[in-house]
């Protein structure tokens, strides 16, 4: 009875209370300025920022940490690493001078997350701290990205194994996923690039990563390589020789270089010359350059074909003119190629199960080379000016045609890197040709051969490591 | 005659000389105060803002603008009490030529009087030089005024924010060619500094939010805001080559 009269006589007050407090807050928040100030707010103008002229990212990379025994392999990752970052043109790696060295151990990852204030200081956009652990025989990068701008993890921690043969590829990957956290695909840097190259007295196929560091030849044909291409899959290329019979004919090589033979060898090749062969992004399918007693056609030759089970062809091109340069659009239904059925090469677009070719350049005497990007969303060719050939860009509608690399000297062959970001070409501007890689806004041109005369760049795709495809 | 009827006639004759008395007393007042008032314009001194009303109205806005008087040749201003227009103006200096108009002639007079330049047409004047009935008309023009420097303010904010960020604004070229864009609400502190960015209308695309989040935080500070608080800030690629 005491408790419940009790409980009566304090609820009683509190009763009374609310309703004077409930006026009350009521009361002061009709006359705060918070409503008003809110409808000011809302009142206020939406600001535009319109472009995004900003260059790079600043990226710190801390030494990375590594067993004793690996500080040979750590350096090697480390300057691959570095340099992966720097072609993206993503990013800008801030000096080492300007931040402290490894905060890792070599045994764990457990560091604390960094303080983004501190690395505001250094003017970082993103932290990069990495370990390295393993064998001589297999090794293992285990990293982290932090974006500081945002002070948040990106990447908190992934693991890239690879033979330690292939410690650089290790870095580089590291590079390219570190872009893909920043951006939406990933970097080029474990890419590879495929080129004709005449250094060793013969025209052959090489390879190169596409800064153009560790070039080597993949053909040792000692005749002549024209038109290198690459398999889906990235691991073999295709191109043409006249080793066989001394006339122009398919083949394919590994691109480590250790098996090469002659594609196609059931077809009937009486009066038969293959120019080209270019594979389309999805495996099965081939595009042709061949010609049987008269002008080149483009074929498309199936899945049975390349396995040697049939030799019938689709024929995609039928006139008297040459047709030449297939090139797929992405998703493989449509191709662009070259005819001079109007007197003068120029880009026609045609479907891949064949029909009424379109012509899409109008501008010049002179277009040839087409190269669809990986976007679908361009088609690099080269037209003639003044003798001399000039780069542009032109969308598959012909909507908007515009030029991406003009110089004195020719400028041809355009390649696309697999992130649609860059452009590989060869340029005279030299006196000689050599491959140079441009970035799509036209930025950071660089030359990635020496020596010899360097043609026909080919753009590998995204390639597995360590039984991991990135993307 | 009795008794009651005798007193009720000598109350009668009191009350009658003292409203008699007091009748004679107010006239002899109101007679003294009007024959004791100052009369004739040079007893009123009437105040210098009421000078000021009747004079501008009519010339406030003359077909040229008024000659803006030389501050050097400006003589010290005197209290408003002893502010008294001359009733004759003074001799014009030989160099100066005779005046256009009637405004001129004002002008001239204010500046040897000492007076401030009357406001020209569009200038909102003083509120203490203003006539009372033209108070709430000088209130709105002012405001509106205020309202007009906000504007221009914010404009020029505006583009110092668009500049600023642009610059900051790192975006891969695969992300500029696809038509995106995105709001994103920044709560900016009086100095600029942005404290909090908060996406209001997603682009669709995760790497494109992402960036522009990132961007803002970038470009922290952002040229001081006219006001602190929440910004909506739309944030569009250029359309140019991918």
């Amino acid at each position: 009875m005491y408790t419940k009269h009790r409980r009566r006589a304090g609820a009683a007050p509190c009763l009374r209370t609310v309703p004077i407090f409930a006026a009350a807050t009521a009361l002061l928040l009709c006359a705060s300025p918070g409503p008003a100030l809110f409808a000011e707010e809302a009142q206020r103008p939406r600001v535009t920022v319109r472009g995004a002229g900003g260059v790079a990212f600043r990226v710190a990379v801390q030494r990375l940490s590594a067993e004793p025994h690996l500080a040979d392999r750590v350096r090697e990752v480390d300057t691959a690493l570095l340099g992966g970052l720097e072609f993206s043109s993503l990013f800008d790696v801030i000096p080492r001078d300007a931040f402290p060295g490894p905060v890792l151990s070599p045994a764990t990852m457990r560091a604390p997350a960094p303080r983004c204030s501190t690395w505001r200081q250094v003017s970082a956009d993103a932290l990069l701290q990495g370990r390295l652990s393993g064998s001589e025989d297999s090794m293992q990068l285990e990293f982290r990205l932090y974006d500081i701008a945002r002070c948040r993890a990106l990447v908190r921690s992934k693991r890239i194994r690879a033979p330690a043969a292939q410690a650089e590829r290790i870095g580089r990957r590291t590079a390219d996923l570190a872009v893909a956290a920043f951006g939406e695909t990933p970097g080029v840097a474990d890419t590879e690039l495929a080129f004709i190259s005449d250094r060793s007295g013969y025209r052959e196929v090489w390879v190169a990563f596409p800064d153009g560091s560790a070039a080597r030849a993949v053909t040792e044909h000692q005749s002549s390589a024209h038109f290198p291409g690459w398999t889906p899959d990235g691991e073999s290329l295709v191109y043409t020789s006249y080793r066989y019979q001394q006339r122009p004919w398919l083949f394919v090589a590994s691109r480590a270089g250790r098996r090469s033979g002659r594609l196609l060898r059931g077809f009937p090749h009486q009066g038969t010359q293959i120019y080209r062969g270019v594979f389309a992004p999805l495996p099965g399918r081939l595009a042709l350059v061949m010609s049987r007693k008269g002008a080149s056609e483009i074929y498309i030759a199936g899945r049975r074909v390349l396995d040697g089970e049939s030799t019938k062809l689709g024929r995609l091109t039928r006139n008297r003119h040459i047709d030449i340069s297939p090139s797929w659009s992405p998703d493989g239904s449509q191709l662009a190629y070259v005819s001079d059925r109007t007197g003068s090469p120029e880009i026609y677009v045609v479907s891949a199960k064949g029909g009424t070719a379109r012509r899409l350049t109008f501008g010049g005497a002179y277009n040839t080379a087409p190269a669809w990007s990986p976007s679908g969303r361009w088609i690099a060719y080269q037209t003639r000016h003044e003798g001399q050939f000039d780069l542009w860009l032109i969308d598959p509608e012909g909507r908007h045609n515009q030029p991406l690399v003009t110089h004195p000297r020719s400028d041809e062959q355009p390649s696309w890197s697999p992130d649609g970001r860059k452009l590989a070409f060869q340029s005279l501007r030299r006196g000689r040709f050599d491959i140079y890689v441009i970035d799509l806004d036209g930025s950071k041109l660089r030359r990635v051969t020496t020596g010899g005369s360097n043609t026909s760049p080919a753009w590998g795709p995204y390639r597995s490591l360590g039984g991991e495809k990135i993307r | 005659m009795d008794a009651s009827a005798a007193l009720w006639q000598e109350e009668a004759q009191r009350s009658f000389r003292w409203m008699l008395g007091l009748s004679c007393g107010f006239h002899l007042l109101v007679f003294a105060s009007w024959s004791l008032a100052p009369t004739g314009q040079g007893a009123f001194t009437l105040p210098g803002e009421a000078v000021l009303v009747e004079l501008v109205a009519p010339l406030s806005a003359p077909a040229q603008p008024l000659p803006a008087p030389v501050a050097a040749a400006k003589p010290a201003p005197l209290p408003p009490s002893t502010v008294v227009l001359p009733e004759t103006p003074s001799p014009p200096e030989e160099t100066r030529p005779p005046p256009a108009d009637l405004a001129e002639l004002l002008a001239r007079f204010r500046s040897e009087a000492g007076e401030e330049r009357p406001p020209a047409e569009g200038e909102v004047p003083k509120a203490d030089a203003q006539p009372p009935g033209a108070s709430a008309a000088a209130d709105e023009a002012a405001g509106r005024v205020r309202g007009a420097e906000l504007s221009l303010k914010q404009k020029l904010w505006m583009r110092n924010v668009d500049t600023h960020v642009r610059l900051r604004w790192v975006l891969p070229p695969e992300l500029r060619d696809q038509n995106l864009s995105a709001d994103a609400e920044v709560l900016l502190g009086a100095t600029g500094a942005v404290r909090r960015v908060t996406l209001r209308r997603s682009s669709g695309n995760t790497a494109f939010d992402l960036s522009v989040e990132r961007a803002l935080y970038r470009a922290s500070p952002l040229p001081a805001p006219p006001e602190p608080g929440n910004w909506i800030i739309h944030m569009v690629p250029r359309r140019e080559l991918p």
